[in-house]
């Protein structure tokens, strides 16, 4: 475990004995983890194992039965309304399935948190939100396009857009690759590197690409038999003798995509 | 980083040709320099901005300089910078490299007036000729049935009668209660006047029957299962679940609009018999508070008044509101595209049109039966 090193003043997120389980089906239990400034975490497990209900928890969405989410030092339930809604301000979410408006087009759903929380004028929103649709490789021409005209990938692509559209300094993205064709999987990489070179965001990624993990992950956590199974580098995976973790990165793919390297 | 509470204002000054800009330059803090670079009044020649006071330069900031240079450029300064971080440097240049200049925004084309009328009209007529389709299709599908009663479903007939009928009892009876109350005091004030206040119970009795029951029981339903079905199959259709089922082989009309129709087919005239009791139990309560009939004298007068005849007129008519109801309800369904909007829209309008409807059916009724002389 990576506990040791932690060091609290450095934390985005700090989780502490976090436990949730829906009727009588357990998701996880006692989670223990900190995300540190600026790295980049990406959550992996098989599917099911409760990834996108981890986010919900570590973005307020969904409280927990029992245990602590500290975010930015604070304890999330010690947090006044107004103050979340602050906090809220500061990070940026890409939902797995997307979650786009559906009554406005690609370019006004990203500008709808810069139109919220700004007093910014609506030709300058505009012009950002072309920018943005052109840093996730789209055209302004799809930005006049609703959501149910767009195909799977440009919607994901749309939604990475508005999780960064307030270029927040904590950024939480579902499975933002998937559905994507290669090309454009490696697009998303080489951004993600970027906006980190350029805003040194902390990033919660999960993903299922290991071409993403080898890329752009600082450091992987493995969750299974709803508990963290390992937690490290890849390169720390790659290596390890736990059959569980293994299990998980010792696929063909896995060994193809490390092969790459 | 940002990432403590306390955030620096961005701030910019212009000193003769110099331009000095500081602070963090972030989405949430540009607002007032897009003002201020409004009302700026650049001196001629070159220009240069100094940013080395700039602590943060998100994609945002960086958007508003670069669209700043862009600006001062097309305008014929020679611009120079100086004094960035790599970090916004790299910022600078990856907002360069998508492309976008400024005011150049794609728009959507507005439609001039006489384009706007022309393809509101057509639309209209689409939309006559979309429910005629719907309602042939739905016919076909129910005559199709008639034939082979085991294939109707009658699990989810049975499920929607539970919903639309039994769940409905309470408010239906409490509102038809109270209209009974209301016309027995109205028109009881009146009978009153001439002596003849025993033909309250005729008062209340037919016009529960004939008119207000089928009505008051048809708004209701109108309002609670008319706008359901709508949400419902507007929803399906959003979330392509309708898609699903046609993938599969199975016909939406089946399984989603026949039980529907028929379940209200059903369960509007019983709903309605249920109006009709409650509502003269209204005006008999009523009438004794108020005119002092009693109950038996009521319900004596009532007999003579009210002819088997009117009530089956009443009970008569609902059929067929109950297959307009559900017909506009689920076609409006059918109209949702893409958005969640769009299934408020399309409920509002199933809701308004079935209430509408219904009573422009009701006056045929009355006058039909008029001229019949029923
Ligand atoms: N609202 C809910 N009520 C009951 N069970 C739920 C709810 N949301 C999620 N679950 C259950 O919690 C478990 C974890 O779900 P979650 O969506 O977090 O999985 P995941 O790891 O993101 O999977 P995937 O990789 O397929 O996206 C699943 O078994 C799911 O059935
Ligand atoms: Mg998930």
């Amino acid at each position: 475990m990576a506990r040791a090193d932690d060091r609290a003043g450095d934390n985005v997120i700090e989780v502490r004995g976090l436990t949730l389980s829906f009727g009588d089906k357990l998701v996880h239990r006692d989670l223990d983890f900190s995300v540190r400034r600026g790295e980049i975490l990406a959550i992996v497990g098989a599917s099911g194992c409760g990834k996108s209900t981890l986010l919900r928890e570590l973005t307020l969405l969904q409280p927990p039965d029992s245990g602590t989410v500290r975010l930015l030092g604070e304890d999330t339930a010690a947090m006044s309304p107004q103050r979340i809604l602050e906090l809220r301000r500061r990070i940026g979410v890409l939902f797995q399935n997307g979650a786009l408006f559906g009554n406005m087009t690609a370019l006004e759903n990203i500008g709808a948190p810069l139109r919220e929380h700004t007093a910014l004028s609506h030709r300058i929103i505009d012009e950002i939100a072309c920018v943005k649709l052109g840093l996730v490789g789209l055209g302004p021409e799809d930005g006049l396009l609703y959501p149910n005209q767009l195909s799977g990938g440009m919607h994901k692509r749309v939604a990475l857009a508005r999780a960064i559209a307030l270029d927040p300094g904590l950024l939480f993205l579902d499975e933002p690759t998937s559905g994507l064709d290669p090309l454009s999987a490696d697009a998303f990489d080489t951004l993600v590197l970027e906006l980190k070179a350029a805003l040194d965001p902390t990033i919660v990624l999960v993903t299922h690409d290991m071409d993403s993990l080898w890329q752009v992950a600082d450091r992987v956590i493995l969750m299974g038999e709803a508990r963290l199974l390992a937690v490290g580098t890849m390169q720390e995976m790659a290596a390890s003798g736990d059959p569980a973790v293994q299990q998980f990165f010792r696929t063909a793919r896995g060994r193809a995509a490390e092969s790459c390297r | 980083m940002t990432h403590g509470t306390t955030t620096q204002r961005a701030t910019l000054r212009l000193d003769g040709a110099v331009l000095r800009c500081a602070g963090e330059w972030t989405a949430l803090n540009l607002a007032p320099l897009e003002a201020r670079l409004e009302g700026l009044a650049w001196p001629p020649g070159d220009i240069h901005i100094e940013l080395g006071d700039v602590r943060r330069l998100d994609i945002a900031g960086a958007w508003l300089l670069h669209r700043l240079q862009q600006g001062l450029a097309r305008q014929g300064h020679a611009v120079s910078t100086g004094g960035l971080a790599p970090q916004a440097q790299h910022m600078l240049e990856l907002v360069r490299r998508t492309g976008v200049a400024a005011g150049e925004v794609p728009r959507a084309r507005r439609p001039g007036l006489l384009e706007g009328v022309g393809r509101g009209s057509l639309e209209q007529a689409l939309h006559t000729l979309g429910l005629l389709a719907f309602v042939g299709e739905l016919s076909a599908a129910w005559l199709r049935q008639l034939l082979h009663p085991a294939q109707v479903r009658w699990r989810q007939v049975a499920h929607e009668l539970g919903e639309a009928g039994y769940k409905a009892l309470g408010v239906v009876g409490l509102l038809s209660f109270l209209l009974g109350v209301v016309i027995a005091y109205q028109g009881g004030v009146q009978l009153h006047k001439y002596a003849a206040s025993l033909y309250v119970a005729d008062l209340v009795g037919l016009s529960m029957v004939r008119e207000l029951a089928p009505m008051i029981a048809a708004i209701i339903v109108a309002g609670r299962t008319g706008s359901a079905y709508t949400a419902q199959i507007g929803t399906m259709k959003v979330t392509e679940e309708i898609d699903a089922l046609r993938a599969m082989g199975i016909a939406p009309m089946e399984l989603l609009v026949l039980p529907k129709l028929l379940a209200l087919v059903i369960a509007l005239p019983l709903l309605t018999v249920y109006a009709d009791i409650m509502g003269i139990l209204g005006g008999m309560v009523m009438a004794g508070a108020q005119l002092g009939v009693t109950f038996p004298t009521f319900v004596d007068r009532l007999g003579v008044a009210l002819t088997t005849e009117s009530t089956l007129l009443g009970i008569g008519k609902t059929p067929v509101f109950a297959a307009i109801i559900a017909t506009l309800g689920c076609y409006q369904g059918f109209q949702v595209v893409g958005s969640a909007e769009s299934v408020g829209r399309r409920t509002t309008l199933s809701v308004v049109q079935s209430i509408v409807a219904v009573i422009v059916v009701d006056a045929a009724f009355s006058v039909a039966f008029s001229y019949l002389g029923l």
